[in-house]
């Protein structure tokens, strides 16, 4: 019985099933699920390149492109209704979704050479935990195809090339660089499909497999989308900066139309390629497909890949989980899943132990009979694309660069009677509101966002060289008083231990000038 | 947007509803009030015994041959368990490490620390965060019955309340006369004269004196006997506890106390038990039970003589034994009860504690060296699986929460970043984790067993120490290594996410940067 099978995988969880307290503990203990029996046999991961949940019927009505493969998946899957990538552009979404981990808010960043000076623009580090690692390790059968240079050395070991070279060239404008783009993805995506289609085959004998299939134009780990506004938008809205990101264009409603056609195309390739995939789709596997990024088609004045726009339709990217048994098939979910859930819970569904580091949540409790409600709670849901970050919940929507020089607050839902549109800035009418989704951002980057440098983020000063700090010729003397500067103001008492007020008297106010 | 909500709301309580249905359970989760769980009777208890400032050269089981003091229960628990080699909490002192042990969430590198009124001005003093699980949050959700018992003056305080609350049976205790300023304040503290005995002459002028007029004052109404000490108080609210909680299995239980924390005052009869008066003992008649100005002092500055810091030395063995002795209690109120073959015990600390060590007495930022890092830590598995084993993992204080609830069958939230060391009784391993990495104040540490590196959080005063060959730590060779200078700064920045915060002065502005 599928049903009792995954509810007995835990993140490593002791599963203690059947009876017994004691007998019970030995073939219940927590990685004996690793490769025995509570598992499913093989899980398929999918990426869709630069595709908007909104194109995709089964999530938004009325969508402009067709997509029949997608939504018969969607009736067969649990669908997640708001999900946006933990951080864009392309290649921090990858990294996300193979570590586990938030790349949010890319204080790990540090230029290297070939990559654009935009903060997420890094490799997987050596110390995160990379998914196709963990699973490799264990046993699983594990293949990745993908053209993403970044994936490369050692720990990528079971990676596959569709075989696209890298230019770093991308050009600038709707024709030149926007419209070709698409064109790029997909012949990419066709490539690397069909690559996906020969792994499955390989695979099938396997006693248990991961696969993931993930598109990956090269030209986007060594240059950043630009994107374009119109020229009264910036003066409108202000930006802040965009790491050379945005290209003032005044582009016509035909230039519009004319990307969304071409981006429609891109959906239905797409959408056909994908066909494909899932007709060598065993029934008892997983299949998990995402978007990576959504992108502007004109809305608001902007156009264009992972831009910093106001309406969450840009933002969000189809997420569907078919679970082998078929349960919670059609359902759908408004928790703000992400992609750094994507590893915690293939390994779970892969009944492996998820590797702490991993920050992400395990989803696969929703087929365990957990509501959303009891999923640990995300009650916002935070993005960041260099240096802008965009914060929303049910209602808000922020975008603001991380100095908080400018942020722009927008009503994202248009249910609600009220005479504010869409697009009105409304960020100096409720600055409660603001707040608090700004300080959503600073909690989940652990107190403070990082500030960037033009080769990373930005490092406490290096050591000088001379142990002896303080000068008074003593090296390491660990002297607590700086005699550079005598009269800092800082007397012995403000360097002892403090809060100690024996007499229970007045604790000492927070902060001293 | 269409609602979600199909799912049946209240199939299975809570994120931890493991395994219910294969025990055929979930037909009573129906109740809206009755949390269906898959705990039942099948998973084991946790019970968690955590001692402050426990330095774990002074456990015997850490340091059998050059045994500073007795501990006979801690080794026997030992000789059941898999024990650590080298655990370092991943956040000191004891308020960071208390809220990583809770949390599951690391508090290393106190990127988010804010000073905060009714908690100690320094970096990493700050409450459990609205957005951070509590271990026994998460377990009460899962059915879970919780219970914690502590001195601890920071958990009885009125900074962790959104922590107490999460329980379920509560036995906080205000024995920590010397710190109880940090709740409720005492308000008949003993005159100057009767604390002569205890009072350092350098220390006569300092806030120590009244915290001891504190302590003493409060001993002398509430203190008759042994049993009221703190350490006997926690263990026996926790002797209590157990006897309502083990009707309710499964049950999580922290036992938590804070000696042998300063002052160092165990009952007399251990205090001699390792030797006798001497030093300042013997010639005044002041017993060094409070030898350092918290946080710590140099040696020089409240001229102790070796004689007396070997003094020093004895009254804290003294506090160590009678910590082991309760513990022995306890331990054997759990055999009695039979509930010791259906229990998870895990056994660790948050700290050590400097006694006489590179010059200095107490607790300081940049000298956490192994006297301050190296802490005990055990598991003992119910089956008694790898009894008596050693690991080389580097175990840490927030491994603790999510190791729990693996035992128990709930699901981890996400954001808990500790492993699951309960992989290991499975003969599996938890992901690598080659280096420790840690803070104290506003120095950050990183090492293994070859090294030990310590710095600053802005990347002054880096120092390099030799375990191999100097284990005492106490020849800085940085200089000669700059490579591994600058690889254990790369994994300090690297596990703070790539930069280090840093803080003003002593802390009073919060993070200024990084």
């Amino acid at each position: 019985m599928s049903l009792t099978r995954r509810s007995l995988l835990r993140r490593g969880g002791a599963t203690a099933a059947g009876a017994g307290v004691i007998g019970a503990l030995a073939s219940a203990a927590p990685a004996s699920a690793q490769l025995g029996d509570d598992r499913e046999a093989g899980v398929l991961l999918v990426v869709l390149p630069l595709v908007r949940a909104d194109h995709v019927d089964a999530f938004e009505g009325g969508a402009p492109a067709k997509t029949p493969n997608l939504n018969e998946l969607t009736k067969k899957s649990l669908r997640f209704d708001r999900a946006v990538p933990e951080s864009m552009a392309a290649l921090s979404a990858r990294r996300a979704l193979v570590t586990g981990m938030r790349a949010f808010p890319f204080r790990d960043w540090r230029r290297l050479e070939g990559f654009p000076s935009v903060p997420g623009f890094n490799p997987v580090w050596d110390y995160q935990p990379l998914l196709m690692e963990v699973t490799r390790a264990a046993g699983v059968e594990t293949i990745y195809v993908t053209d993403n240079p970044v994936f490369d050395g050692p720990r990528f070991a079971g990676v596959r090339r569709a075989g696209s070279s890298a230019s770093s060239d991308i050009g600038s404008g709707i024709d030149d660089e926007l419209i070709p783009s698409f064109k790029r993805l997909t012949d990419e995506t066709r490539r690397t499909m069909q690559l996906g289609v020969r792994a499955l085959r390989e695979v099938k004998n396997a006693r248990s497999f991961f696969v993931g299939v993930d598109p990956f134009d090269p030209a986007d780990a060594y240059a950043a989308p630009p994107f374009y506004v119109r020229p009264g938008r910036v003066e409108d809205d202000g930006l802040g900066p965009t790491d050379g990101r945005m290209v003032e264009l005044n582009f016509s409603d035909g230039d519009i139309d004319r990307v969304r056609a071409a981006y429609v195309n891109h959906v239905e390739a797409v959408d056909d390629e994908l066909g494909k995939l899932l007709d060598e789709v065993p029934d008892d596997t997983v299949l998990f497909v995402l978007g990576d990024h959504g992108l502007a088609l004109g809305e608001h004045g902007y156009l264009g890949r992972a831009a910093p726009t106001s309406h969450r339709l840009s933002y969000e990217i189809p997420y569907l989980i078919r679970h082998p048994g078929g349960e919670k098939s059609g359902d759908d979910v408004d928790w703000y899943a992400s992609t750094h859930d994507v590893a915690p819970t293939v390994l779970s569904f892969l009944g492996l132990n998820i590797p702490g580091k991993m920050d992400g949540e395990d989803l696969t409790a929703l087929f365990d009979d957990v509501d959303q409600e009891d999923l640990p709670d995300r009650p916002k849901s935070i993005t960041a694309v260099g240096s802008q970050i965009i914060i929303r919940d049910r209602r808000w929507l922020v975008v603001a660069d991380r100095e908080r020089i400018v942020r722009r607050m927008y009503d994202d839902d248009e249910e609600v009677e009220d005479d504010i549109t869409r697009y009105d800035n409304i960020a100096n009418e409720d600055p409660g509101k603001l707040t608090e989704l700004s300080v959503a951002a600073l909690t989940v980057a652990g107190g403070t966002l990082p500030e960037f440098g033009p080769d990373g983020a930005l490092r406490p000063p290096r050591e000088h060289g001379d142990d002896d700090t303080d000068d008074d010729g003593i090296p390491n003397d660990f002297d607590p008083f700086d005699n550079d500067h005598p009269e800092d103001g800082v007397t012995k008492k403000d360097l002892q231990f403090d809060g100690r007020y024996p007499e229970g008297g007045e604790l000492p106010s927070v902060a001293k000038p | 947007m269409a609602s979600g909500n199909r799912f049946t709301r209240r199939g299975l309580f809570g994120a931890g509803a493991a395994g219910a249905a294969a025990v055929g359970m979930s037909a009573c989760g129906d109740d809206y009030f009755e949390p269906a769980t898959s705990h039942g009777k099948d998973s084991p208890n946790v019970i968690l015994i955590f001692t402050d400032s426990t330095r774990a050269d002074y456990i015997g089981h850490w340091n059998p041959d050059g045994r500073l003091v007795d501990t006979p229960n801690l080794d026997a628990l030992g000789q059941d368990s898999l024990a650590f080699k080298l655990s370092v909490p991943e956040a000191m002192p004891t308020g960071p490490a208390r809220r990583g042990l809770l949390t599951g969430v690391r508090s290393f590198p106190f990127r988010n620390y804010v000073p905060t009124k009714g908690l100690p001005l320094g970096p990493g003093w700050i409450p459990i965060l609205d957005h951070q699980p509590i271990v026994t949050e998460v377990l009460g959700e899962a059915g879970v019955e919780t219970g914690y018992c502590t001195d601890n003056p920071f958990l009885v305080g009125p900074r962790f309340a959104n922590f107490r609350r999460t329980l379920d049976f509560v036995r906080p205790s205000y024995s920590q006369g010397a710190y109880r300023f940090l709740n409720k304040p005492f308000k008949r503290p003993a005159p100057r004269s009767a604390i002569e005995r205890y009072l350092l002459p350098e220390l006569s002028d300092s806030v120590e004196v009244g915290r001891l007029r504190s302590m003493v004052g409060w001993n002398s109404i509430y203190r008759d006997s042994d049993r009221d000490y703190p350490t006997a108080r926690v263990v026996r609210s926790g002797i209590n506890v157990v006897d309502d909680l083990k009707k309710k299995s499964p049950f999580f239980l922290g036992v938590d106390c804070f000696d042998p924390h300063e002052p160092l005052d165990a009952p007399r009869v251990f205090q001699n038990k390792f030797g006798g008066p001497k030093g300042i003992e013997a010639e005044k008649g002041i017993t060094p039970i409070q030898p350092f100005e918290t946080p710590y002092s140099w040696v020089i500055d409240v001229e102790l003589d070796d004689e007396t810091i070997e003094r020093v030395r004895e009254l804290y063995a003294a506090e160590i034994s009678f910590m082991d002795e309760w513990i022995g209690r306890l331990m054997t109120r759990l055999d009695d009860l039979k509930l010791i073959d259906e229990s998870v015990i895990i056994y660790s600390s948050d700290h050590g504690l400097t006694l006489g060590e590179h010059g200095i007495v107490g607790k300081h930022g940049s000298r956490a060296q192994w006297h301050i890092y190296h802490v005990p830590f055990m598991i003992r598995h119910p089956e008694g699986k790898l009894a008596g084993q050693w690991d080389d993992y580097f175990a840490s204080n927030h491994d603790i929460a999510r190791t729990a609830l693996s035992f128990m069958g709930a699901r981890a939230p996400g954001m808990m970043t500790g492993e699951d060391l309960s992989v290991i009784f499975d003969g599996k391993r938890p992901p690598p984790r080659p280096h420790f990495t840690s803070c104290y104040d506003d120095h950050v540490l990183a090492g293994d067993y070859d090294w030990f590196f310590i710095a600053d959080s802005a990347g002054f005063r880096k120092r390099l120490y030799d375990k191999k060959n100097d284990p005492k730590e106490l020849v800085d060779v940085a200089d000669q290594h700059p490579d591994l200078v600058e690889k254990y700064w790369r994994i300090l920045s690297d596990e703070a996410g790539g930069t280090l915060p840093q803080f003003s002065r002593h802390g009073g502005k919060g993070v200024i940067g990084g």
